[in-house]
């Protein structure tokens, strides 16, 4: 069966990217130059950007990345101490190197063909400016981060031997711990800014490699918890983090909701709940989304910080860089008896501090997180 | 008659509504009453074989079958014989009946690709609200099959779930053996499949089942035949795509863990000929994914006119 996929994905691969149909590519050379969707300060239009580190056009392969294509994700597989970069134990195929359709115009700009193939280069485009802010800002290297692989289109496959689930998921995106691969869905007609071509949203997921990094030390099983209180608790966390990162990175707010207006309840800050909303009332403050709807308290505190009281989008994302690697030994004493929470974090946060930044963030937090019982294990008194 | 206990009212409703305002049913029952036969034969035999959906003999070219359970067929060419279930196509879901020869060799064998298609339309703004969130819900499960009923071999009564767009029905091709003068084993495939698309939601789904199919005919004198008809499914394919994401799956309908999905049916049944008069009575089973297994007897009259 396995054989027979990779037949039938070979066979897609050749009609959605075809063969490198160059008019002219001979002038073609790094720093590549493409034509594509991308972001500036104006939002989003077609535009001439510069890859500074794609070397593969051909099959959008770089130093900050590479993209992969075809890949069947075994929906079966469990995350363990041997998943680790490169290992593919997650997968029953994992993947191989694209191949993009696109011609080259007189000024040796990448023309692509179709959206696909402009689509994996504008994801490429968008990781290495996010790398790039880290690089920048957080001194990240990329041999300690690790050269990452985009996996474009994955299908996510279920399977016995005598029957099989397939799915190729759209609307969404998502970072897989362990391989530390980043999974770019297919587009759906419902995103109006594509995910893929979006900076917000691969910011995010960016944001949980680096939570991966300095939470989890790249180790899949660090997650693992017997609580699912914890467990709830740390993935909210991980996720009000990742919008944060997002947040910080791009300088706005609304990026998911351009792709899909159902996010701006949920995940634009400030949002309209507070923890003693969501645990007091029936519907969790109008929130639907389960353990995001805390992690959004957390991103609209920290959103607040920065921009309402001033103390800057960058430095308050350094303080909560800081604060995870300080809450590892938290994790590992509290993970399984369900006393993990959020408090842990701002107080790693509150503790990098000056005793005025204290007072500022004390009344933030309070507010947002205002239940009695979760001010006590403030470090606010 | 008796029909699938998940049929959908709104079927019933819409038959007569419609045939209260068309000509067609008006005709339909003109048949009935004023047909007379020229050449009314009773026997079956070689050279008036039994002809029913799962074997591969046709209609005479010019004669015309009318069944009470609801298809009507006619011999347009010795090659080719059309036909629809009537009421269907009153209720809002028109269809079409083909079965065409593909090989034959007199007294030997024959082999026919046989279909009957049946397409629905339901506008969910026009529905009342009870029955939009019922088709709405009905169709949330997309890969679940629709659910189509045959009644009888000779006629079949499809009754279509309540999706947006829908082809449904099952086609496939099928060979008669003639063992001898009165005894005949038919070997085929049908391919029961189902497709529906809903544009709100941007949603389109297909599936199909493939059913080997055996059964038997059995003369049982000039005037009465019996037939035997197992046509379970053994593999299925399921795909939707949607905003949400594409999806496909593939079932071993013969593994035991997959027992519950799956589309199978049996007939047992025996037809007396008299002249243009025929009847047919029997038992039927039916196994669908989406309702419960049933047997259930039937009746079914028709008419053989040339």
């Amino acid at each position: 069966m396995k054989t027979s996929l990779a037949v039938i994905c070979s066979v897609m691969c050749l009609q959605l990217f075809s063969c490198t149909a160059s008019t002219d590519s001979s002038g073609l050379a790094a720093p590549f130059r493409a034509k594509i969707v991308a972001h500036d300060s104006t939002g989003y239009s077609l535009q001439t950007v510069t890859f500074k580190t794609l070397t593969d056009v051909d099959s959008v392969v770089g130093t900050y990345a590479y993209l992969s294509g075809n890949s069947i994700i075994d929906a079966q597989a469990e995350l363990s101490a041997n998943t680790v970069v490169g290992d593919d134990s997650l997968y029953i195929d994992p993947g191989s190197d694209l191949r993009i359709d696109y011609s080259v115009d007189e000024d040796n700009v990448v023309i692509p063909r179709n959206f696909d193939s402009m689509d994996a280069l504008a994801i490429y485009y968008t990781y290495e400016s996010v790398l790039d802010y880290w690089i920048t800002n957080f001194g990240f290297t990329v041999a300690d981060f690790g050269r990452l692989r985009l996996q474009y289109a994955p299908r996510i496959q279920m399977r016995n031997q005598n029957s099989q689930i397939s799915q190729a998921i759209k609307l969404n995106a998502a970072f897989l711990p362990g391989s530390r691969d980043f999974l770019m869905f297919r587009t759906s007609a419902l995103e109006s800014v594509p995910f893929n071509l979006n900076l917000g949203v691969i910011a995010h997921e960016f944001g949980h490699a680096v939570f991966d990094y300095k939470f989890a030390g790249k180790d899949a099983t660090f997650y693992d918890a017997d609580s699912d209180i914890s467990d709830d608790n740390l993935s909210g966390m991980n996720e009000g983090l990742s919008d944060y990162f997002s947040f910080m990175m791009t300088g706005r707010t609304i990026d998911f909701a351009e792709s899909d207006s159902s996010f701006s309840l949920e995940r634009v800050p400030p949002v309209s709940w507070k923890l003693s909303t969501l645990q007091s009332t029936i519907d969790a403050g109008g929130c639907n989304g389960s353990y995001y709807c805390k992690g959004s308290i957390l991103a609209s505190a920290l959103h607040e910080l920065a921009v309402g009281k001033q103390m800057g989008l960058l430095p308050i994302g350094k303080l909560a860089y800081e604060g995870l690697e300080q809450m590892r030994s938290d994790w590992l004493a509290h993970r399984d008896d369900g006393t993990f929470d959020y408090h842990f974090l701002l107080n790693a946060i509150l503790e990098q501090a000056t005793s005025e930044q204290q007072q500022t963030m004390c009344t933030v937090f309070t507010k947002w997180f205002d239940t009695a019982e979760f001010i006590e294990k403030l470090n606010c008194k | 008659m008796r029909f699938a206990p998940s049929l959908h009212p709104r079927c019933w409703h819409s038959v007569f509504k419609s045939a209260g305002r068309g000509a067609t049913g008006a005709i339909f029952l003109a048949l009935f009453v004023f047909v007379t036969p020229s050449h009314a034969r009773a026997e079956f035999s070689f050279e008036r074989p039994i002809s029913h959906f799962f074997n591969a003999h046709l209609l005479e070219q010019g004669e015309l079958q009318i069944s009470t359970a609801s298809k009507v067929t006619f011999g347009l060419f010795d090659s080719l014989e059309v036909g629809s279930t009537v009421l269907g196509f009153l209720g809002g879901y028109p269809n079409l009946y083909l079965k065409h020869e593909m090989f034959y060799v007199p007294r030997v064998f024959q082999t026919s690709f046989v279909s009957h298609l049946m397409y629905n339309n339901v506008n969910l703004s026009e529905s009342d609200p009870e029955s939009g969130d019922e088709a709405a819900a009905e169709f949330t499960p997309a890969f679940l099959p629709h659910s189509i009923t045959m009644l009888s071999l000779f006629g079949q009564w499809a009754e279509g779930d309540s999706t947006i767009q829908s082809l449904a029905g099952k086609f496939g091709v099928i060979s008669t053996l003639h063992l001898n003068e009165t005894n005949m084993l038919n070997v085929g495939f049908y391919d029961f499949m189902s497709a529906g698309a809903e544009s709100s939601y941007n949603s389109q789904m297909f599936v199909h089942y493939v059913c080997p199919t055996v059964g038997f005919d059995r003369y049982l004198g000039k005037h009465w035949a019996m037939s035997l008809v197992a046509s379970p499914a053994i593999y299925a394919l399921g795909t939707t795509r949607s905003y949400a994401g594409d999806t496909t799956i593939r079932l071993d309908l013969m593994d035991a863990a997959n027992r519950d999905f799956g589309y199978h049916m049996g007939f047992a049944t025996f037809t007396y000929s008299a002249a243009v008069f025929n009847i047919e009575f029997g038992l039927a089973a039916v196994k669908m994914t989406s309702d419960a297994d049933f047997v259930f007897p039937y009746l079914n009259a028709f008419w053989r006119i040339i």
